[in-house]
């Protein structure tokens, strides 16, 4: 058999088009940070097999949790992400070709495979909902391969296979499969008799869902019938996927007019036998490739928010303690973003650089993005219990994770974090049924046994260096955690532990941030315990505007004076100042320029207190 | 010979090897001069030594020690031994064989003989350990709610029965069904499964309660109570439950035994009359005191609650200490009695929370810890039981070092079951024990499990575990509507001189 140049051609430029999206995905998506977004949990084990098989869509969940597993590792896990995507187009094509649409074919097999890159694209989007797309194209291909049979047999398969498809994936998948079977029965009636039949299978079949949730499964009539394709309070499924799902009308509309001769089928339908007409298949050919192209591009394009990529970004390079970067994207990149703030002062710690730096980057939220507590929300628990593990605050740091537990059970970040709190805290049974959780991970039970091994023997601890930085920062005191008023907790810890640096710089930038310079001032005290050679800048900047506070304490500095420079800056902005007439809006450019990076600065411009701005949250569920 | 036959040929004995392998696997070993261990086995969860009822489900459990091919023993005075040969330690105890052993042998002692093998041919035997089999019946089935161990945030969570006699689990109501609502308190009064009530809390907000085939949702908060009723006690009469209303508040603490502090800002008792659906209250219950966790007893006669006496000055939130107190109450007349203080935290040493009273009238089982009444936070709290007849109480020797809290009889009273953290301090679950006549609580077992290892890495908390006497047949969908239907609210008593919030004022007539 002759294969025509075009067919070469397709088949190059979807090799191409693929090799491309894993590039893209690799590069730009980087399935690393979808992993750390979602945190897929995926446990080997009889027990979470038979969890998923409990309710109708845990099969498809369960295997797009294992697929998931594969982001962890880039390379793997963005071939994975293209071969799922690889598939659906693989099967659009079959669908294409069995209902004898032949033009338009590389658009109309691709443009699934771009709008799932698109969707792909945002690290939230969980893979679950394209193997739920995947199955239900899937079933419509099979059901088309039977269409030559009598409608009895098709019955029942329609309604066998529903029952099958809502089992594995669900009420969504179903009610799409069924659209599709009916869009393909109207346009294909072979006799009234026949419809009739088929329609009522179809119909009987749209109550499987609803006979499923009222007496056999325990659950909801919209989880019956949208499994993870309406918005739930953990995730909202993208305006774009239900344009995929309709997408699929689309081939048996065009087969249609093929099928009563609407548009000359020559044109639409024939590619390359008309005499004539040679050159148009490769013309059509070309026009794909520029679509296709073109839609990929701009895909690539706007498919990336840059602002949430940002902010992943910044948070997964937390996760994975790299300070220097953080700062160094931040420097380029200053946003006013919470978690970026949050993540900026944790980065300024770890570096060195808090008690100095403070004011070089963006403190838009004052105090409020020092801690992330102030409301309870899904969003922000493993951030917030990050940074009290970071100051050896265990039990508030456990309390955070076992707050996320109850949201996403198994996820590997939040098991590891109970998993060392507990070891820490020396409650070695909970510890073990904790890590007994992530030996069944694939990708985390080395992680796991290396733990399980001190627990046979605690003594081996001492040999954890992490264990026992922590232990020793544990706070000796008990004390109620505030997570409202922070500042508390910060001063009991220091005052525990003035050894506590990390403690007592956070203090330090919480009164910073709220304006509160006579407990700033008044916590000098601690500097030459912790070591401090001289006073930080920010501080003396604080302690300089204290003095000009009426009733005030005198403050004994010890060894410690205040530098001349920070003086003569002082000096400089008073005077820049009053050379404004103490107009401050007037001299706001001129003292950003010369002192952005002051406290003074921030208490005048940037300070919520200073500006009576009243921080209030809306979390976006 | 002809392919197909090959193929016949091969597939026969492919499963002829694999038959015998079976066979040789399972069948019972040859096991001669078994060197003796000179103690018994360990065992996981620890199903030795204790009392069991003879309609429990079979006790799975693990084998905690080395061994290539394990072998046991279960046997009793009557019936066949049963024989399970196992090449990893995980015993899998066949049921049928089980029920039949145990309903042969009510009264009996029920031996589990242990034997690994250490290599090829040489045998360990372990002694025999050995369970007694109470003739008394514990009730069919246990209700809890699973809940995972965090304090504010929560996702899935649910009502659950567990068919005691097997290893069926299944709903009673989850929360995927009430828009996510959280939902707690479930109750029943004398472990009859067609009294019962829960509480739904948040958008969907009301009590369920079941009673008779009849499902209503009730708004018991009214304008003159300081929430809706919280910790429910069934009257006997099953038209009349003892609420508190409670203003709760948590704390959490940054080191020390407990992590967290659950603390009453000030709390009241109520009843509420189902068919008047009506919330009434006395002086006696509701004064600037904090009254609480309302318990009856048993022919309806007394309510008993906890109180905690409100301090002369400001009093950190965790030293909160709570007496026991009764009061009579006449059903038909709707008359309280005199308060009668039946233990006080001083006397005692300790604060004195969730009574519960046996069925016989007899028995009083209570927690104790250092402070406070939300036990199932403190490895303080141990079970105690008081003679009623004699007023003498004690602490259980059940009791463990870790939290032992929450408490159900059975209806026949010969039974209780418990909440415990004694497995690993984390996370509670359910324990029975017996209670003899003579008032003697026996070793405790834990509810068993298809899976024995099934605890080792499950995090959610049995909550409030309670014994039914049988299935609680509810409607599935009848109860999904009623969740989901709006409260009626309760009135209030007019008769009432005194609203229940703490600090007593007059109704405004």
């Amino acid at each position: 058999m002759k294969v025509r140049p075009i067919n070469i051609g397709s088949i190059v430029f979807k090799i191409l088009f693929f090799a491309f999206a894993w590039l893209y995905i690799l590069r730009i998506v980087n399935p690393e940070i979808t992993y750390f977004i979602q945190q897929p949990a995926f446990l080997l084990g009889k027990r979470y097999i038979y969890e998923h098989l409990s309710y109708p869509g845990g099969i498809i969940e369960y295997v797009s949790a294992f697929l998931s597993q594969f982001l962890y590792f880039p390379w793997i896990g963005a071939l994975v992400l293209v071969m799922v995507i690889w598939f659906i187009s693989f099967i659009t094509g079959r669908i294409l070709k069995s209902i004898g649409l032949n033009a338009f074919n590389l658009l109309l097999q691709l443009f699934p495979a771009i709008v799932l890159l698109y969707i792909h694209s945002s690290n939230d989007y969980i893979l679950a909902t394209t193997m739920i797309l995947l199955s239900s194209v899937l079933f419509f291909y099979l059901y088309i391969i039977i269409r030559d049979k009598i409608a009895v047999i098709r019955s029942a398969v329609l309604i066998l296979s529903s029952a099958a498809l809502f089992y594995i994936s669900g009420g969504g998948a179903l009610l799409h499969y069924l659209f599709l079977c009916l869009l393909f029965e109207i346009f294909n009636i072979k006799g009234y008799k026949t419809a009739l039949i088929i329609i009522a299978s179809m119909l009987f079949a749209t109550l499987i869902p609803y006979l499923s949730a009222r007496f056999i499964f325990y659950i909801s009539m919209k989880q019956a019938y949208f499994f993870l394709l309406l918005p739930e309070p953990y995730y909202h499924p993208p305006a774009l996927l239900y344009v995929l799902f309709i997408f699929y009308a689309v081939p048996i509309f065009l087969s249609v007019l093929k099928k009563y001769n609407i548009i000359s089928s020559d044109y639409l339908f024939n590619t390359g036998n008309h005499a004539g007409k040679k050159l148009l298949p490769y013309l059509m050919f070309a026009i794909e490739v520029v679509i296709v192209s073109g839609l990929t591009v701009l895909t690539m394009v706007f498919a990336v928010k840059p602002e949430q990529k940002f902010v992943n970004n910044i948070r997964y390079l937390a996760y994975n303690e790299e300070w220097e970067k953080i700062l160094e994207l931040v420097r380029k990149h200053p946003s006013n973003d919470m978690f970026v703030n949050f993540h900026t002062a944790r980065a300024l710690y770890h570096t060195g650089k808090m008690a100095d730096d403070l004011f070089n980057y963006s403190q838009y939220w004052g105090k409020h993005s020092l801690f992330l507590g102030e409301i309870v929300s899904r969003t922000l628990l493993m951030d917030n219990s990050d940074v009290y593990f970071d100051l050896g605050h265990i039990r508030a740091a456990q309390h955070w994770a076992y707050e996320a537990q109850t949201i996403y059970e198994n996820s590997p970040r939040i098991i590891k974090r109970l998993s060392l709190t507990n070891i820490i805290l020396g409650n070695y049974e909970a510890a073990a049924s904790i890590l007994g959780i992530l030996k069944n991970n694939i990708i985390y039970r080395q992680w796991a046994d290396h733990y399980l091994q001190y627990l046979d023997d605690p003594s081996k601890l001492t040999e954890d260096s992490l264990i026992m930085e922590k232990r020793n920062l544990l706070p000796a005191g008990i004390f109620f955690t505030d997570r409202e008023n922070v500042n508390h907790d910060l001063a009991l810890l220091v005052k525990e532990n003035p050894k506590n640096r990390m403690a007592f710089e956070y203090l330090m930038a919480y009164y910073l941030l709220s304006n509160e310079v006579a407990n700033v001032v008044s916590n000098f005290r601690y500097l030459e315990g912790l070591g401090y050679k001289k006073i930080p800048r920010p501080y003396e900047e604080a302690y300089l505007v204290y003095l000009t506070r009426k009733d005030i304490d005198r403050i004994d500095l010890g060894g410690y004076t205040i530098s001349e420079n920070t003086i003569e800056n002082y000096r400089d902005y008073a005077r820049i100042f009053f050379n404004h007439k103490n107009d401050l809006r007037a001299a706001q450019a001129e003292l950003h320029k010369m002192h952005g990076n002051t406290y003074w600065y921030y208490l005048n411009f940037d300070s919520p207190v200073t500006k009576g701005r009243k921080l209030q949250f809306k979390v976006k569920e | 010979m002809k392919k197909k036959n090959i193929y016949i040929l091969t597939a026969g004995i492919i499963v002829l090897l694999i038959a015998v392998f079976i066979i040789a696997a399972t069948c019972r070993p040859k096991i001669k001069n078994p060197h003796e261990a000179g103690r018994t086995a360990a065992i996981s969860p620890d199903y030795s030594q204790t009392v069991i009822p003879p309609n429990i489900a079979p006790l799975n459990f693990v084998i905690k020690e080395e061994g290539r091919r394990f072998y046991v023993k279960i046997y009793s005075d009557q019936g066949d031994t049963l024989r399970i040969v196992a090449s990893k330690p995980v015993i899998m105890i066949p049921h049928r064989k089980w029920k039949k052993l145990l309903n042969q042998n009510a009264g009996n002692d029920v031996y589990f003989d242990i034997y690994a093998e250490e290599n090829l041919g040489r045998w360990i035997k372990y002694q025999s350990i050995s369970n007694h089999i109470a003739r008394e019946n514990i009730d069919s089935y246990l209700v809890y709610r699973l809940i995972n161990p965090g304090y504010i945030l929560w996702d899935k969570l649910g009502i659950y029965k567990r068919n005691i006699e097997s290893f069926d689990e299944s709903p009673v109501m989850v929360n995927d069904l009430a828009d996510k609502n959280c939902m707690n308190c479930h109750s029943f009064c004398q472990n009859d499964p067609d009294h019962m009530l829960f509480h739904i809390r948040g958008s969907l907000g009301g009590t369920i309660i079941y009673r008779n085939g009849q499902l209503k949702k009730i708004n018991t908060g009214t304008e003159y109570t300081m929430s809706a009723g919280v910790y429910p006690a069934w009257h006997p009469g099953g038209n009349i439950i003892a609420f508190s209303v409670n203003k709760i508040s948590q704390k959490f603490y940054s080191a020390g035994a407990e992590s967290i502090e659950v603390y009453d800002r000030s709390s009241d008792i109520i009843l509420y009359d189902i068919e008047a659906n009506m919330v009434t209250t006395s002086p006696s219950i509701s004064t600037i005191h904090k009254e609480s966790m309302p318990v009856w007893s048993p022919d309806g006669r007394y309510l008993y609650f906890g109180r905690a006496n409100k301090p002369g000055g400001p009093q950190p939130h965790d030293s909160m200490m709570y007496d026991l107190l009764r009061i009579p109450y006449d059903i038909e007349s709707g008359q309280w009695g005199e308060i009668d203080t039946i233990l006080t935290a001083r006397e005692a040493g300790h604060s004195i929370s969730w009574p519960r009273i046996s069925p016989d009238g007899r028995y009083l089982l209570f927690c104790m810890s250092d402070h406070g009444y939300f036990s199932i936070h403190y490895p303080s709290s141990d079970l105690y039981i008081m003679d009623l007849e004699t007023m003498q109480y004690k602490r259980l020797d059940i009791s463990s070092d870790n939290v032992d809290s929450f408490h159900s009889w059975s209806h026949n009273g010969r039974w209780f079951v418990f909440a415990s953290k004694q497995m690993n301090g984390l996370c509670s679950r359910p324990f029975f024990s017996y209670f003899d006549e003579s008032g003697n609580a026996h070793k405790p077992f834990v509810l068993p499990q298809k899976d024995p290892e099934f605890y080792s890495t499950y995090l959610k908390n049995y909550n409030v575990p309670e014994l039914v006497s049988e299935r609680i047949d509810i409607n599935k969908w009848k109860l999904t509507k009623t969740v989901r239907s709006r409260a009626i609210n309760a009135t209030f008593d007019p008769a009432v001189n005194v609203d229940a919030l703490s600090g007593a004022t007059k109704i405004k007539k």
